[in-house]
């Protein structure tokens, strides 16, 4: 009996410190959230949205419109020395048209540029698709890939049914360089959550990340993205064929 | 003015003259092109063959001339939009195929070409090729795989990732090379990987290059902390205790891809060391080796109430009738890969076992005294099995998984033969599902783990109500450090179970996403979990505990959890409070238990 209010004793007093530990719990945690806005701003850099100039042209006789964007400096110099690797190098734009102050979009447009060095030729070949059509060309230049690939002129953006007459727009999106098709990226996570050739420790233990997941959160979409948007502007109207 | 008119008429005739020379050095790289499209495409072309007129630095009108190591797409292959032209989205208005020269948009002059360029003044879309997507392939014949960058890691361990052979055709589109690069970026060996191709030593062969940034290879695998309430050698309770563990690894030792790790647990008169290596590819074989070493010197706890023991010495009555034991031993195995989803193992186990408790102990089970069960043969003994177990994982992440499946499925015999004191049996199956919920990006787990052991398996083998409880300490490296019975919210006999033949869990478990992040913090969740469980051994299922009615004679209890799990660059962590609440003292009692 002694034993058991002995031990009752003890007992309470644990509760006390364990009352004690839990809080001192909860303050980490709410340091670890504390944190973590900290990273947020941080992590921003991939999530900004970057303003581009751009320039829309309708045609008022087939009643399509048009958009022009220059976005080269998303080759960057270390992109840049990439390109010339032999393998393939792929910057995606994907853009939507709105109607100044909506954000429902009207219509939307895609270009895709691969290029791809030949090391024998010393020539890079640069291949465009676009919606329905695909057009490939070959350059020596880094200046003619840009050309190519980072100045997109002519876009087919929207036709008369989409786009209101008369009415300001904007386009918004963003440009991609080496993106990874979802089935790919889903083959890559699963193969570098368990690589056979590490066996350090099952996922799920509570430090697997250390190794793993600092890699495995930098595979994303793409090699690199920048969103982007524009400013709102009246397209120039012209006749084709008037012209 | 005679000199005048020549330099008009030279004028005018100079950019035909030059568009003429063009025209011929295109049709003639045509024709020879066309007698290399003829050969086999892994043939190497000489050097200079395609274009033997044509400076390196100036491919004649290389669009229309594609080079020798490079596939047209069959017909077959092109894509119809070609054939039935499809919506004109370049602006021109044109049908494809028209040049590029009639767009309405204005082009540079073609000073990319040099050599069209300065050889005539063609528009530098006249060109170019319009086809279908992939009407050019460019493929070489690979000619060697060279490693740069690695100082400690031997380039047979890089090679063993890259699944190019030298004679392969190399398709530079073919997306295994992408995958060899994450495959690399995978081990961990690596900071960086970077693969690129260079001239190999005649015209269409290349040779791989693979440049790698190594990187510190020594990982913090696992780190426990955790407070528990344990007994002294006497079996008497002790105020609260810490443990730890901590689990590291050389994930790439002496640059041979083999892991090397230790691990160690640590509470007050207990520790446990593991030292294991695993070797991912065996004489270079897909198959894979491990092999670990095991020395425990702990002690486990046993009885709930009223604990009665009868030693040489006397009688004494204590808290909790002790078991000291060591286990020194080893385990070999071999491994495969089956697919991207699914590993297999077998593993034989052989260990020294030496155990020291109480001559007779009793304890008040329900309401009536009954014998100790240690589940663990006195003195000396051996243990020897042989385990097998299938993995199945498709998580799109190992921390905060959002989505598939993690399944395990392991079978286990006592192997007699090899002069085991232990004959038994087991089977494990383990299985959980993530869903990606439509709202909010919440995430729904549901967990099924389910086994049963037949025979004698000795204590640490069998399934701990502390492994299936939240509330109470898991065991660390095979060793319990908390003597609690479960907390027992049903009422049931659960409280009388420490150690179970018989065993399942039910969970689920739903996590809100409170951040994301790429850098140092790569997400935070809120978690809650909720489950039931059940532990039993044979006694419990043919002879219950007298004092238990009815339901409570199934040995069940709830669990539950709620906390933080935090992915970061320096691992995951998980703040949880289960532990601490398994402190607090709401916990239901059975007509005896905890008594």
């Amino acid at each position: 009996m002694v034993s058991s209010v002995a031990e009752r004793s003890r007992g309470k007093r644990a509760g006390t410190e364990l009352f004690v530990r839990l809080m001192l719990a909860c303050a980490l945690a709410c340091a670890a959230l504390g944190s973590s806005r900290v990273a947020r701003a941080d992590d921003s850099s991939e999530d900004d949205v970057v303003t581009r100039e751009a320039h829309f042209d309708y045609d008022a006789d087939t009643g399509l419109l048009y958009l022009d964007l220059l976005f080269r400096d998303i080759v960057d110099a270390n992109l840049q020395s990439k390109l010339s690797r032999g393998l393939p190098t792929t910057i995606v734009l994907t853009a939507a048209v709105y109607r100044a102050g909506s954000s429902t979009p009207l219509s939307t447009t895609a270009q895709t540029c691969k290029v791809t060095w030949h090391v024998w030729e010393e020539a890079y070949l640069v291949e465009v698709m676009r919606p329905g059509s695909t057009r490939q060309s070959w350059t020596t230049t880094v200046e003619g890939v840009l050309r190519r690939c980072a100045e997109v002129r002519h876009l087919l953006a929207g036709d008369a049914t989409q786009i209101p007459s008369a009415t300001p727009l904007f386009a918004a999106g963003k440009i991609q360089v080496n993106p990874v098709s979802p089935e790919l990226l889903q083959k890559i996570k699963r193969w570098v959550m368990r690589p056979s050739a590490t066996g350090t420790a099952a996922p799920g233990d509570a430090l697997f990340s250390t190794f793993t997941g600092l890699f495995l959160q930098r595979i994303g979409d793409a090699e690199r993205q920048q969103k982007f948007t524009t400013k709102a502007l009246l397209p120039s109207v012209y006749h084709s064929k008037a012209q | 003015m005679t000199r005048s008119l020549h330099r008009s008429a030279f004028a005018i005739v100079a950019p035909w003259f030059g568009c003429a020379l063009a025209i011929t050095l295109t049709v003639t790289s045509a024709v020879q092109t066309a007698y290399a499209q003829a050969a086999p495409s892994t043939a190497p072309a000489a050097p200079d063959q395609a274009n033997p007129t044509q400076p390196k630095e100036a491919p004649a009108a290389p669009a229309k001339t594609p080079p020798a190591s490079s596939e047209a797409t069959k017909p077959s292959d092109a894509p119809k939009a070609t054939e039935a032209p499809a919506a004109d989205t370049w602006g021109t208005g044109e049908p494809e195929g028209k040049s590029e020269a009639s767009t309405p948009v204005p082009q540079k002059p073609s000073e990319d070409l040099p050599s069209a360029g300065k050889a005539c003044p063609c528009p530098e879309g006249v060109l170019e090729t319009h086809a279908g997507p992939a009407a050019l392939r460019v493929r070489y014949t690979l000619e060697g795989v060279e490693v740069r960058g690695n100082t400690r890691t031997r380039a047979r361990v890089v090679l063993r990732y890259v699944p190019f052979k030298i004679g392969d055709v190399f398709d530079v589109d073919d997306p295994e090379v992408e995958l060899s690069r994450y495959r690399l970026l995978g081990t961990g060996f690596f900071r960086d990987v970077q693969f690129s191709l260079r001239k190999g030593s005649s015209r269409g062969f290349v040779v791989l290059v693979i440049d790698v940034v190594e990187r510190n290879t020594i990982v913090l695998n696992d780190v426990r902390m955790g407070i528990s309430a344990d007994a002294d050698s006497q079996g008497n309770a002790r105020p609260l205790t810490a443990y730890a563990g901590l689990d590291v690894a050389e994930t790439n030792l002496l640059g041979t891809g083999i892991t090397l790790g230790s691990a160690v647990a640590v509470a007050q008169d207990e520790y446990a060391l593991r030292v294991r290596f695993l070797d991912p590819a065996f004489l270079g074989s897909s198959w894979m080796t491990s092999g670990t070493l095991l020395y425990n010197d702990a002690r486990d706890f046993f009885g709930i109430a009223d604990i009665e023991k009868f030693d040489p010495s006397g009688t004494s009555s204590s808290n909790s009738a002790v078991v000291n034991y060591k286990r020194f031993g080893g385990s070999l195995g071999v491994g495969r890969d089956l697919s991207i989803a699914t590993q297999f193992w077998l593993n034989y186990r052989l260990e020294s076992i030496d155990a020291d408790y109480p001559l007779e102990a009793s304890q008040m089970r329900g309401f009536r005294t009954e014998p100790i069960d240690f589940a663990i043969v006195r003195g000396r003994s051996v243990l020897s099995t042989l385990r097998a177990t299938l993995d199945y994982d498709t998580r799109d992440q190992p921390f905060l998984p959002t989505r598939g499946w993690k399944a395990s499925f392991g079978a286990e015999v006592g192997l007699l033969p090899a002069a085991s004191d232990y004959e038994y049996q087991r089977i494990d199956v383990d299985a959980s599902h993530w869903w990606h919920l439509p709202w909010h990006d919440h995430v729904l787990r549901l967990e099924l783990f389910a086994g049963a052991i037949s025979g004698d398996a000795p204590f640490f083998e069998q399934y701990y109500v502390g492994d299936l409880s939240d509330f109470l300490p898991s065991r660390v490296l095979g060793v319990s450090f908390d003597r609690r019975p479960a907390p027992n919210f049903l009422g049931t006999d659960i409280v009388e179970v420490r150690y179970g033949k018989y065993a399942f869990k039910f969970s689920g478990e739903y996590r809100i996403p409170l951040f994301r992040g790429r850098r140092s913090i790569y997400g935070i969740d809120l978690f809650a979990s909720a489950g039931i469980y059940g532990l039993a051994g044979d006694r419990d299922i043919t002879s219950p505990p007298v004092g238990y009615k009815g339901w409570s004679q199934i040995p069940l209890d709830l669990t539950g959890n709620l906390g933080f799990r935090m992915d970061t660059s320096a691992g995951g962590f998980v703040f949880a409070f289960s532990n601490a609440l398994g402190f607090v003292p709401i916990r239901g009692k059975g007509p005896a238990g905890g008594q």
